[in-house]
């Protein structure tokens, strides 16, 4: 058989070109054979291991048990990883130690059973590995590295700050525990998908995503991934992202603009109620101020008779009695406006103060039945001025508003303490929707649109109620009337 | 002489000025106080001039005289509008409904006689 290389330096051979080191040990763990490659990264000189126990190459911390793992694997060889998963080292000549990664076979021979183990340096490795680890913990954002199978094999720090959950927690875990029940099944979808075609992108692509803590509560995130290639596959890195702070600050800036934008548009509709105002006032006084101009110029016609001059002249006078309530009305608003107006807190008689108005509207109310219900006395705290205002405002709107020749009733009392005024009229009656917005400045309701006047009398005469540290409500049934109350503190 | 004229205007001072200031003009003044009151008074006589105020209760001048526009009898009819919505746009709406002359309140004799002069023209 001259040629053919002997079953010896086969093996020989075979150990030289393995790219491990590769140590054959007998069963007193002694070794017979090592391959150059074993000699260069333990620090020996060839031949020097052999007969030599394998001890020496294992830390002597962990020699004890080495030997019982060796008699144990002796009694039960089979091709298996060495350490079961457990860090092992290796030992230099010199007692350096180095992390390795061995794998055992049992070689069945004549002679009896030895083992071969094939050693490899992970030094390299593991420096990899731990520089990869501190490059996640230093990410800002939680960061989960989960395989094709959707399974978390590293999470960092982070995340468990986020979620709750330790990395050693989460590591073996589907990554769909980190999602809410209700998006698992889409995310499960998505996962494989991307799987397929892995690239760099963010997640959820413009919809809401939320993350689920470990005590079941959700926080809204946005994740970006990452496909990480590696030696067993595919790795998905999810770098995660808490958005529930800037979520607040967007929705309080939504909440903000929106406020603006009510504003704007409240200053915009007051606005054009001021030009409608301005426009009804400008009519409102072109009306009497007519009827004054014109009469005066009939006047001055010295052939009319005298029943017309009769008649005129109380017109004229009539119509400068109306400007002058409107300009009153005016004034009263731009003061009350400027917030200039002081009232007094006095004892004053409501009662009193009833009569002494009906008396000086005496012209207004004529066409209408009045009905007084008073006490002869009606004591209120509040201020005599303001009090005549109230009253007028409220006395001209019944007027106003009601038929001429129907009733209007002005009753007043004594209530817990306070003194309740009421002023009924048998009119038109105010609309439901109408019926806050009549103490608005400005306005007048739908029904009373063809009616004269500036459409503030009531507004100021709540104002003035309130001044008065007093209230003016209203209680209307369309089609039936009004009734507006006035409640004062009461006096002694 | 001016004969049968319509006042139409919800003030009663604003009816009895123009009742003074036309009737020695020989004008025979009737008066409307809304603009429904208008429209019967229209359809049953025949007037030489009516006297519009604008801002009526209910039925508005303006769709006073839309109605009288539509049915044509505006043609004939003259329309003086009288109103206190002072304004360049409510002068230039009117006039564009075809009738035939404006006045602004407060106006003088004078004005109102100009103005009926313009409308009967």
């Amino acid at each position: 058989m001259a040629g053919l290389p002997t079953q010896d330096q086969m093996f020989a051979a075979l150990l030289e070109s393995a790219p491990d080191a590769m140590v054959v040990v007998d069963q007193q763990g002694l070794v017979v054979l090592a391959n150059q490659q074993t000699v260069a990264l333990f620090g020996y000189a060839p031949n020097e291991l052999i007969g030599e126990s394998v001890d020496v190459l294992v830390p002597e911390r962990l020699r004890r048990r080495h030997q019982r793992h060796v008699t144990g694997y002796v009694a039960n060889a089979t091709v298996r990883p060495m350490g079961h998963g457990n860090p092992l080292f290796g030992r230099r000549k010199g007692g350096d130690e180095f992390p390795v990664e061995i794998s055992l076979s049992p070689l069945e021979t004549p002679d009896g059973t030895f083992v071969a183990a094939a050693i490899r340096d992970v030094s390299a490795r593991l420096e990899g590995e731990v520089r990869f680890r501190a490059l996640l913990e230093s990410a800002p954002d939680a960061m989960v590295i989960a395989d094709e199978s959707g399974t978390i094999v590293l999470a960092n720090h982070q995340t468990e700050r986020l979620f709750g959950w330790s990395g050693d927690e989460l590591v073996g875990q589907p990554v769909e525990q980190l999602v809410p029940e209700r998006y698992r099944s889409r995310h499960y979808e998505h996962r494989t998908e991307y799987t397929a075609h892995a690239r760099v992108r963010p997640m959820g692509a413009g919809t809401e995503l939320y993350g689920l803590r470990k005590d079941g509560t959700e926080f809204p995130v946005e994740i970006s991934l990452s496909p990480i290639a590696t030696a067993e596959g595919t790795l998905v890195s999810a770098a995660i992202r808490d958005t529930t702070e800037r979520m607040r600050t967007e929705q309080r800036l939504q909440r903000a603009l929106e406020r603006e934008r009510e504003a704007t548009e409240h200053l915009r509709s007051v606005d054009r109620l001021k030009d409608e105002f301005l426009s009804i006032v400008s009519h409102e006084l072109r009306t009497p101020l007519t009827a004054i101009a014109g009469f005066a110029e009939v006047l001055g016609d010295n052939t009319i008779d005298d029943a017309v001059r009769a008649k005129v002249t109380t017109r004229i006078a009539a119509n400068a009695t109306q400007m002058r309530t409107m300009i009153e009305q005016l004034l009263d608003y731009s003061r009350l406006e400027a917030g200039k107006v002081q009232v007094e807190h006095k004892r004053i008689d409501v009662a009193a103060h009833v009569r002494h108005c009906l008396d000086s509207l005496g012209a207004i109310v004529a066409s209408h039945q009045m009905e007084v219900d008073l006490p002869p006395e009606l004591p209120a705290t509040g201020d005599s001025d303001a009090m005549v205002r109230v009253l007028t405002n409220l006395v001209t709107n019944a007027v106003k508003f009601s038929p001429p020749g129907s009733t209007i009733t002005v009753r007043g009392e004594s209530r817990d303490g306070d003194v309740v005024l009421s002023v009924l009229d048998r009119g038109v009656g105010i609309a439901a929707e109408d019926v806050e917005r009549i103490f608005d400045r400005f306005f007048q309701a739908t029904a009373a649109a063809s009616k004269r006047g500036t459409g503030i009398g009531l507004s100021i005469a709540r104002r003035y109620a309130e001044l008065m540290k007093g209230s003016l409500t209203v209680a209307s049934t369309p089609g039936e009337g009004s009734t507006f109350v006035l409640t004062l503190p009461g006096a002694a | 002489m001016l004969g049968h004229v319509l006042v139409v205007d919800d003030e009663p001072d604003v009816q009895l000025l123009v009742r003074l200031f036309l009737e020695p003009e020989g004008a025979v003044v009737e008066t409307a106080a809304s603009g429904e009151e208008a429209l019967e008074r229209i359809a049953a006589t025949l007037f030489d001039l009516v006297l519009l105020d604008l801002g009526l209760p209910g039925m508005g001048g303006q769709e006073v005289l839309r109605i009288l526009r539509d049915d044509g009898r505006l043609e004939r009819l003259p329309v003086l509008v009288v109103s206190a919505h002072a304004g360049a746009a409510t002068t230039t709406d009117v006039l564009a409904f075809g009738c035939r002359a404006y006045l602004s309140k407060p106006f003088t004799r004078l004005e109102l006689l100009a103005a009926v002069a313009e409308a009967t023209a």
